[in-house]
């Protein structure tokens, strides 16, 4: 029961900063890699408006609005500029930004360790076994924002002006779709849910400069799953978070890493475009 | 008129160019005047710098070899490689590995360095043949993890160490012992490396580089192999890469693996985005002003009297290695080497603003 929440937590994060980078490289084929380092950022943030005693139902509106101007500052800044060059431009552009927020992170918050404390502590019976209560509110919290996401995506008109841009710029543009303007509210939103993840994240473990792998985590989860599948990247998630706890449980805490990264090797040798991604993303030669 | 076109002509016959001068790096006195003052300069250097630049221009010139590696696998092969770290530290690890018990010739631990360092760009190499940029860049990172994974476990198990140290190297006798010997080793190498890489990118192996990274199946329908540019694309760099990485080694002396980390990787990405993309020079710029750059704004903060801590400085680096990478890609995409560029025509045409059609062709 123990290992079911660990993993259903985990897989929560994984998942939630993964539908962010999917939800990105969908609506504007920019592969982000400074999720990770935009997520401990705002987590940062968080932790240190908790900190400073600013009562929670201040602090967490805080935190969402501090993601969504993380957001409108990325993409209205550096990535609209870089819109329909060549793929690798846009990924250097988040190199960049990645190594810049790493900076800012040093700069304001010193590499300090820190926790999210929030009112949850202690453990709970669940099935018989007990539970740390931080993990089931890290599970609850972490599935409800990634079903946020979904429902956005899939019911709401933004989500299908989203899906719109996805399937096909021009024409979606010459339907009247401002494309500009959907492009930046999908960075917006998963900046935003990359921001939750992190304080997930931080609520569950702590957080530091190199917990900001947990992006890199996310970013092989959706290469698992198929860049341009939001139902993959839940799958590619389990499949991490899976791995992981069995890596770290069964034989070492380094391989924790490791063996999500030979996963994803085995699956970009035999389905490149893995699990559930389409065929024709990446021509083959 | 000159006539129309011989079979073994390779340029389209319409174009009054003389086909030995089309791919000519060096044209005519005037440029050669330049080169052989740029060479004096350069030779001259050590005369006019402090001891501590000195050791940074050392660094500079090993950063050049491994940002001509990576600029020649990113810029022209256009295969992204966040990988760089990894085959650094292939090639400083054999490096120190090789000199821990034994005390082999210089020489050929930087040939065996270079070696492993081009068997693991094989590796890599192999994934690559099926994946464009994106899944490449991915898979050059799953490289830099598990290398530094591997190069972790050597240094904790193998090793039981923290790290490794190598001796003073000696080529034939003549020990590598000061800055100054080093200095004039370094600079033969490296104008090596970067007459390599200029011949490389002009052969037919760096033009079948630069035509599958244009377009791969055009290029293939063409009768150039795509597996085998993608291939020889990541051995060459890579051993180059690892050449620079065990030569580093050698001249910082000791050799850790906390030192081959993303940061590492993404600073000769920097390097390559700051001086130019695709282009040799690009390399040498960006790798000297990247390399100069953080001691550069210190001594600057220095003069100017503002005192930071040491974490805040390192901070301030990254933030400006990361807005230098946005900046470039954004405004100049080709980096200084076009920003010289540039300057060099403006100067030459002075006090015209752009060239008659015939002179350029002549």
């Amino acid at each position: 029961m123990l290992a079911l929440v660990t993993i259903l937590a985990t897989w929560g994060v994984y998942a939630l900063l993964g539908c962010g980078i999917v939800l990105i490289y969908r609506t504007s084929r920019v592969l982000n890699i400074a999720q990770g380092e935009l997520a401990i950022m705002l987590a940062y943030c968080l932790a240190t408006a908790i900190r400073s005693q600013l009562p929670l139902y201040l602090a967490l509106p805080a935190s969402l609005a501090a993601g969504a101007a993380a957001g409108i500052i990325v993409y209205w800044i550096c990535l609209r500029r870089v819109m329909g060059e060549p793929p690798f431009v846009g990924l250097m552009v988040t190199v960049g930004l990645a190594i810049a927020v790493h900076g800012i992170m040093i700069i304001f918050f010193g590499g300090r360790f820190m926790t999210i404390d929030l009112f949850v502590a202690g453990s709970m019976q669940l099935g018989g076994t007990s539970v740390s209560k931080t993990d089931v509110f890290v599970l609850v919290g972490s599935w409800l924002s990634v079903g946020l996401v979904f429902l956005t995506y899939r019911l709401t008109k933004l989500g299908l002006l989203m899906r719109s841009v996805a399937e096909n710029v021009t024409l979606s543009a010459q339907r009247g779709v401002n494309v500009d303007r959907i492009v930046g509210l999908s960075w917006v939103i998963a900046i935003m849910a990359a921001g939750a993840a992190g304080s997930f994240h931080g609520v569950r473990a702590v957080i530091a400069l190199a917990t900001a792998i947990i992006g890199i985590k996310a970013l092989i989860a959706c290469l698992i799953g198929g860049m341009d599948s939001m139902r993959g990247v839940l799958i590619g998630a389990f499949l991490v978070a899976g791995s992981e706890f069995v890596a770290s449980r069964y034989f070492e805490t380094r391989y924790a890493l490791l063996a999500p990264i030979v996963l994803l090797l085995i699956v970009l040798a035999f389905r490149p475009w893995g699990l559930f991604g389409t065929a024709e993303e990446i021509r083959r030669v | 008129m000159r006539s129309i076109s011989t079979s073994s002509t390779r340029v389209p016959s319409s174009l009054p160019v003389r086909r030995i001068h089309t791919f000519a790096l060096r044209r005519g006195w005037f440029q050669w005047c330049w080169l052989l003052i740029g060479i004096a300069f350069l030779l001259f250097v050590p005369a006019i710098v402090t001891t501590f630049w000195l050791h940074l221009l050392n660094m500079a010139l090993i950063a050049v070899i491994g940002a001509i590696g990576l600029n020649l696998l990113t810029g022209n092969a256009r295969l992204v490689s966040l990988g760089q770290a990894a085959f650094l530290g292939a090639g400083g690890f054999a490096a120190g590995l090789m000199t821990v018990n034994h005390e082999p010739p210089f020489l050929l631990v930087l040939l065996v360095a270079t070696i492993i360092g081009g068997a693991l760009g094989f590796i890599v190499a192999i994934p690559s043949l099926r994946l464009r940029v994106l899944y490449v860049a991915v898979t050059t990172l799953a490289l830099h993890f598990a290398v530094s994974l591997s190069l972790n476990m050597i240094q904790a198990y193998v090793l039981d160490s923290s790290g490794m140290v190598l001796p003073i190297p000696a080529i034939f006798g003549f020990e590598l012992s000061s800055p100054l010997r080093w200095y004039y080793t370094l600079l033969v190498i490296s104008t090596g490396i970067v007459i390599a890489a200029l011949n490389l990118l002009r052969s037919f192996v760096g033009r079948r580089w630069v035509a599958v990274a244009d377009h791969d199946l055009a290029a293939e329908s063409l009768g150039i192999s795509v597996s085998r540019a993608k291939i020889s694309a990541f051995v060459v760099t890579s051993a180059m890469v690892s050449f620079a990485g065990a030569l580093q080694g050698y001249y910082l002396g000791t050799v850790t693996f906390e030192y081959y980390n993303l940061g590492l990787a993404i600073t000769y990405l920097a390097m390559i985005i700051v001086g130019g993309m695709g282009r040799v020079l690009g390399s040498v710029c960006g790798a000297v002003f990247i390399t100069l750059l953080p001691y550069s704004i210190e001594k600057l903060m220095h003069v100017l009297g503002i005192g930071a801590e040491g974490s805040t400085l390192s901070g301030l680096h990254e933030v400006l290695y990361g807005v230098l990478i946005i900046g470039f890609l954004l405004f100049e995409p080709r980096g200084l080497a076009e920003i010289w560029r540039r300057i060099k025509t403006a100067a030459l045409d002075w006090p015209f603003r752009y060239r008659a059609v015939q002179r350029i062709q002549r």
